[in-house]
């Protein structure tokens, strides 16, 4: 029997494959910097190894709680990516062809990525030059591939759908390697205002930590109104001051689109109040409160129409008594003369039984709830929980969020308001991305004052609590 | 010819729209849940624009299935059906378009015609008309300018009195020989279901339409959208031009299907799509250069350039639009429709409302008349043909196109007094029976919808309550027995009674048992729940008119007297002479059941004050008709509201046509004063 020859090549072959995974490997780690960004960018997110960062996302609790509903989540992006580059993209494949550094921003010219691949990229482009009419010379030319456009600089890929971008990324900074986040993690900064940043790990509860440049009204004692309310609600905030909910608004307000998305949710939402003739609140209004907690407990839909439950509650440090401090809001309008655990109180209507401003008080809390369903529920049943030394916590339910968003995706299919789509397709697509974020578990923020600056921390899904 | 870049072109706007409408969706949802961070930066529209928006379009007309409104520059703005109620297929009050012309938004959402000559096309709605009601339609004169419209047009409206088809007709006096004129329309097949309207019109911009095409290069072109599409029908759509019309009905099922043709000869025609400047029917047909496109989907229109054909009187073009639930039933009615000529279709018209209309008591004197006439016209245009649900007018502005009670009230008096009292019970009884009988969550017994779609549905959200409804019902109901004959009208009062004793008692129930004032209901006008005179008005008159009723069938109900004496004296202390001023409703009734001949002269002395100050025209109508109840039986007061009553009809303002509440009160003003 001869022996088999072909074992050298085979040998020879698996070398070469080695070491040329070595070489990009080693092309791919040597990036001088992590890459560049445009001057005035507006979000960055930098990641040291965003191939691993991918993987990690996906064993995490949250990816695997995720996946067991929605076993592909990103089908459709990575089909849209496919259709375009001819790949699709999965971690692996994005550390082989696009290294380990990704600085992804997103400016006024718009958005795309930038990578230091290691040396398939590159040959394969050099490849591309040779075989087409393109200048073998590639660094800053910009080029197209697909409906992207990139270009190279300085052994920096860039791309992005717009040119503009492309061109504001070669003008613009260089982000050093110095800084970045460990391996298991990505860093998002935002530079508006306020500027914050935020590092988030793919580990069990997408733990995140960082910083807002904002000042928060320090708390003078632990916060004593966490998880107070008597059933899990579907959203909850406890802070020290009604002044600390304007830093969540800072923050929050760049959640919301600024667009006339924004301007239609805010018109619509001062046409209501200017028609329903609510008073000014006083100055002063909130002098004596030490602490203040507000639930979204449940949210009702009826006819597709989400009506959130919503309900104050303003503790103060003894027994209050007196006229509620935010009386002066339907002081100019019809009250009716109320009564929650013996205190007195009013209610204020604005939609029958499912909009109602109600005032009350109970032992050392002022309440202020827009049900009387809601009142009810929570005037003297407030929960005595550990206390927590903290200035601002911020807690969403998804699996309360879930449920509320299939509600109305039940009744807004049954509308036909989503075109393309009819009832059985919407329900077919959206069901399982609800039953995925059922299981996701719990939202955290934790903000503690730290001088000029709030540090923050907590969970993106804590899905342990889920269980 | 549609072809794969066609296609993915669509795939990709219909995939931005759908996820446009979920960023909506859940933009929704970010109103209600972070509705506490406020937001003062905001100046855009709001979504409750389409609630409050005014009345704009001219007039409309219709059959009680198909009706058309149009504007006074005579393009169609909205056209509803297969009920005057349900849906708007053509939905300029949806998008609340800014009414200028000059740019291409304002052919989004409308149909008109224009005329192309010496290698330029203008647009009929450039240019101010006078129009004229005819009994089926209206006509609209054109005052042209010299320089770009150097001959005279007339352009008409009709719809067919029985059939689900309309006329628009362009009359061109010496125009030039070359001369073509151009049918263009943005049609939005609607095919969702009417009740979700209310949040349709609202949040959604552009939900409908589906498709336009052509199945004989031009001589017929279709718009339709099928029952509940599926990503199937938008995504593989398919060159189905192909197809018979069997098949294509088969592929598509029903839905709604708008088919125009005309008699003339076409001279060109595109299937265009409205966001794509390159394929739009408007700027190919601005251009004169359309591009005889057999297919579009998406957000389509479509234009047809015709041939005049020469008249005694100049040239003239015919468009003949028909509607059907199938391609194959639409088809079979345009086939008809085009068989006829527009003069055998303006006589049948005239001869069918001449008979509707035969028996009823008018004016003596002509003008009148011919005005009274007009608007129990106007009346029965806007009623649904078989069901009698009634709308202010086909419109989405101000939600016209649902139905109020309070509107029914009125309609059913105006009926009364034109001697139709089986139209006046269709409009009260088609509300007698929404009465609530069982006590609900936020549904109590004895109270009613807010309103309701003309499919019957109460309109979203339903847990508002306006209890007011409640009194204005029982209100028309009596009201309505006292012009029945005495044997009619007892039977008519039993068969009620079971309702209204469940309203009577709502009245009683839902009040502030303190303050002995209604409980808080919804106020459109306040966006909440308000408790205020007016609604202690309407509980009083309501009440009123309960125990009427009571009396009549010889059934004792104390308690409602104690209460409504409770609330007769608590009216008599508010009821100043300025609040009497700020009050927007009528009052005769009021002074009805109240019999107080001291608040009537007052009530009369400050209200005719109210309309020398000049108010809106709807809010003088209901002032007229409310003066001349009051005046009824005082032949001096009478003498004096004549001219007023004259020189309101004498003013033009024709609201009348447009809406039918309006013109139910513009007649029980006339029928009252002369």
């Amino acid at each position: 029997m001869k022996p088999f020859k072909g074992w050298y090549f085979l040998l020879f072959a698996i070398t070469c494959v080695f070491g040329v995974l070595l070489l990009n490997e080693w092309v791919a780690v040597s990036a001088p910097a992590a890459g560049y960004c445009p001057a005035d960018a507006q979000f960055i997110i930098t990641s040291s190894d965003f191939g691993y960062f991918w993987t990690l996302l996906y064993l995490s609790d949250a990816g695997l709680a995720l996946r067991h509903e929605v076993p592909l989540p990103l089908k459709d992006w990575e089909l849209v990516v496919r259709h375009e580059t001819g790949i699709r993209p999965t971690p692996i494949r994005w550390r082989v062809w696009l290294g380990r550094n990704l600085v992804a921003s997103k400016s006024s010219e718009g958005f795309g990525i930038c990578v230091y691949p290691g040396v398939l990229l590159r040959a394969l482009e050099l490849g591309r030059r040779l075989a087409t009419s393109l200048s073998l010379d590639s660094n800053d030319s910009v080029d197209m591939f697909g409906n992207y456009y990139y270009a190279w600089h300085n052994g920096y890929l860039i791309v992005s759908r717009f040119k503009s971008f492309v061109l504001a990324v070669q003008r613009g900074n260089e982000i050093p390697k110095k800084g970045l986040p460990d391996r298991t993690a990505i860093e998002i900064r935002y530079t508006g205002e306020p500027a914050w940043n935020v590092t988030l790990y793919a580990k069990n509860g997408l733990p995140y930590q960082g910083v807002v440049q904002a000042r928060l009204v320090p708390a003078t004692g632990p916060l004593t109104l966490v998880h107070a309310c008597p059933e899990r609600p579907l959203l909850s905030v406890n802070t020290s001051c009604w002044a600390n909910l304007q830093f969540l608004r800072n923050v929050g307000k760049i959640l919301i689109f600024k667009d006339d998305w924004r301007s239609l949710l805010g018109e619509s939402w001062c046409h209501l109040l200017g028609k329903w003739q609510l008073g000014q609140i006083q100055p002063n209004w909130d002098v004596g409160v030490t602490e203040l907690a507000f639930f979204v407990p449940s949210v009702d839909i009826t006819d597709g129409v989400p009506v959130p439950n919503m309900a104050l509650v303003l503790r103060s440090p003894r027994r209050v008594f007196g006229e509620h401090p935010l009386k002066s809001l339907v002081s100019d309008g019809i009250v009716l003369p109320m009564e929650w655990e013996g205190s007195p109180g009013v209610i204020a209507p604005l939609f029958g039984d499912r909009l109602a401003l109600c005032l009350g008080q109970f032992d050392r809390d002022w309440y202020l709830a827009s049900s009387e369903k809601t009142m009810a529920r929570l005037v003297g049943n407030l929960k005595r929980n550990t206390l927590l030394e903290t200035d601002l916590l911020v807690e969403l339910y998804y699996e309360q969020l879930g449920t509320l968003l299939q509600s109305v995706m039940e009744a807004w299919a049954d509308a036909q308001f989503i075109p393309g789509k009819n009832a059985e397709e919407l329900r077919a697509d959206l069901t399982p991305w609800l039953a995925g974020m059922k299981r996701l578990g719990r939202f955290r923020l934790s903000a503690k004052a730290r001088g000029s600056e709030t540090a923050i921390d907590g969970f993106l899904a804590e899905c342990s609590i889920a269980e | 010819m549609f072809d794969s870049r066609v296609i993915l072109e669509t795939i990709i706007k219909e995939s931005t729209l759908r996820k446009a409408c979920y960023a909506r969706v859940f933009f929704v949802l970010a109103l209600v849940l972070l509705a506490c961070l406020g937001n003062s930066e905001a100046d855009g529209g709001s979504l409750f624009s389409v609630w409050e928006a005014p009345l704009v379009h001219a007039g409309f007309v219709g059959n009680g299935r198909l009706s058309v409104a149009f504007s006074e520059r005579g393009e169609i703005v909205s056209i509803f059906w297969p009920s005057p109620g349900f849906n708007d297929h053509v939905g300029t009050g949806r998008r609340g378009q800014k009414r200028s012309f000059g740019d291409k938004p304002y052919a989004d959402g409308s149909l008109f015609w224009g005329i192309r000559f010496d290698n330029q096309t203008v647009w009929c709605p450039k240019f101010p008309s006078v129009c004229t009601f005819l009994p089926a339609g209206a006509s609209f004169s054109l005052i042209p300018s010299s320089e770009s419209l150097p001959f005279s047009v007339r352009q008409t409206i009709l719809v067919h009195p029985i059939l689900d088809v309309l006329y628009t007709v362009l009359d061109v006096k010496e125009a030039p020989k070359d001369c073509r004129l151009i049918w263009y329309g943005d049609l939005n097949p609607n095919s969702r279901k009417p009740s979700a309207g209310l949040w349709a019109e609202s949040i959604l911009s552009e939900p409908d339409d589906f498709a336009c095409f052509s199945l004989d290069s031009g001589k017929s072109l279709v718009h339709f959208r099928p029952a509940d599409p599926s990503s199937g029908d938008w995504s593989d759509i398919g060159d189905f031009t192909q197809l018979t019309t069997e098949q294509i009905d088969k592929k598509f099922k029903n839905g709604v299907w708008i088919v125009y043709g005309t008699p003339n000869s076409a001279a060109g025609y595109q299937c265009g799509m409205r966001h794509d400047s390159d394929r739009c029917a408007f700027m190919q047909a601005s251009q004169g250069r359309l591009a005889r496109e057999s297919l579009a989907w998406g957000q389509t229109n479509s234009a047809l350039e015709i041939v005049p054909v020469s008249t005694e009187n100049g040239s003239r073009a015919t468009v003949v639009t028909s509607f059907g639930e199938t391609l194959t039933g639409a088809l079979r009615v345009l086939e008809q429709g085009l068989s006829w000529s527009v003069e055998e279709v303006a006589r049948a018209a005239a001869s069918y409302w001449e008979h509707e209309l035969l028996g009823t008591i008018v004016s003596a004197d002509e003008h009148i008349s011919v005005v009274q006439r007009q608007c129990l016209l106007s009346l029965r245009m806007a009623t649904e043909r078989y069901t009698n649900a009634l709308v202010r007018a086909p419109v989405i502005e101000g939600f016209a196109h649902f139905e109020r009670p309070q509107d029914a009230a009125w309609a059913a008096l105006a009926c009364d007094l034109a001697g139709k009292t089986d139209w006046a019970a269709g409009y009260l009884t088609r509300w007698s029976n929404k009465v609530r009988l069982e006590d609900l969550p936020e549904k109590p017994r004895g109270s009613l919808p807010i309103a309701v779609s003309t499919d019957n549905t109460e309109i979203v959200p339903s847990f508002l309550l306006k209890a007011d409804n409640v009194g204005n019902l029982l209100w028309g109901l009596w009201e309505h027995a006292a012009y029945l004959p005495n044997d009619k009208r007892l039977a008519f009062l039993k068969e009620q009674w079971e309702r209204v004793e469940a309203a009577g008692d709502f009245l009683f129930l839902w009040v502030d048992p303190l303050k002995k004032m209604p409980l808080p209901s919804f106020k459109p006008k306040s966006m909440r729940d308000v408790s205020d005179i007016e609604l202690l008005i309407s509980y009083t008159v309501g009440l009123g008119a309960a125990l009427r009723i009571a009396e009549a069938l010889g059934v004792s109900k104390p308690e409602w007297t104690e209460r409504q004496d409770d609330y007769a004296v608590l009216l008599t202390s508010l009821l100043t002479d300025s609040k009497i001023a700020e009050l927007e409703i009528g009052l005769w009734p009021l002074l009805d059941v109240l019999g107080d001949e001291v608040l009537n002269r007052r009530v009369f002395d400050v209200r005719i004050r109210e309309l020398d100050r000049g108010t809106y025209a709807s809010k003088r109508l209901e002032i007229l008709a409310d003066l001349a109840l009051m005046a009824d039986r005082e032949p001096q007061r009478l003498e004096g509201l004549r001219p007023i009553v004259l020189r309101e009809v004498d003013a033009g303002s024709e609201l009348w046509r447009r809406d039918s509440v309006g013109a139910a009160k513009l007649f029980i003003a006339l029928a009252s004063v002369f």
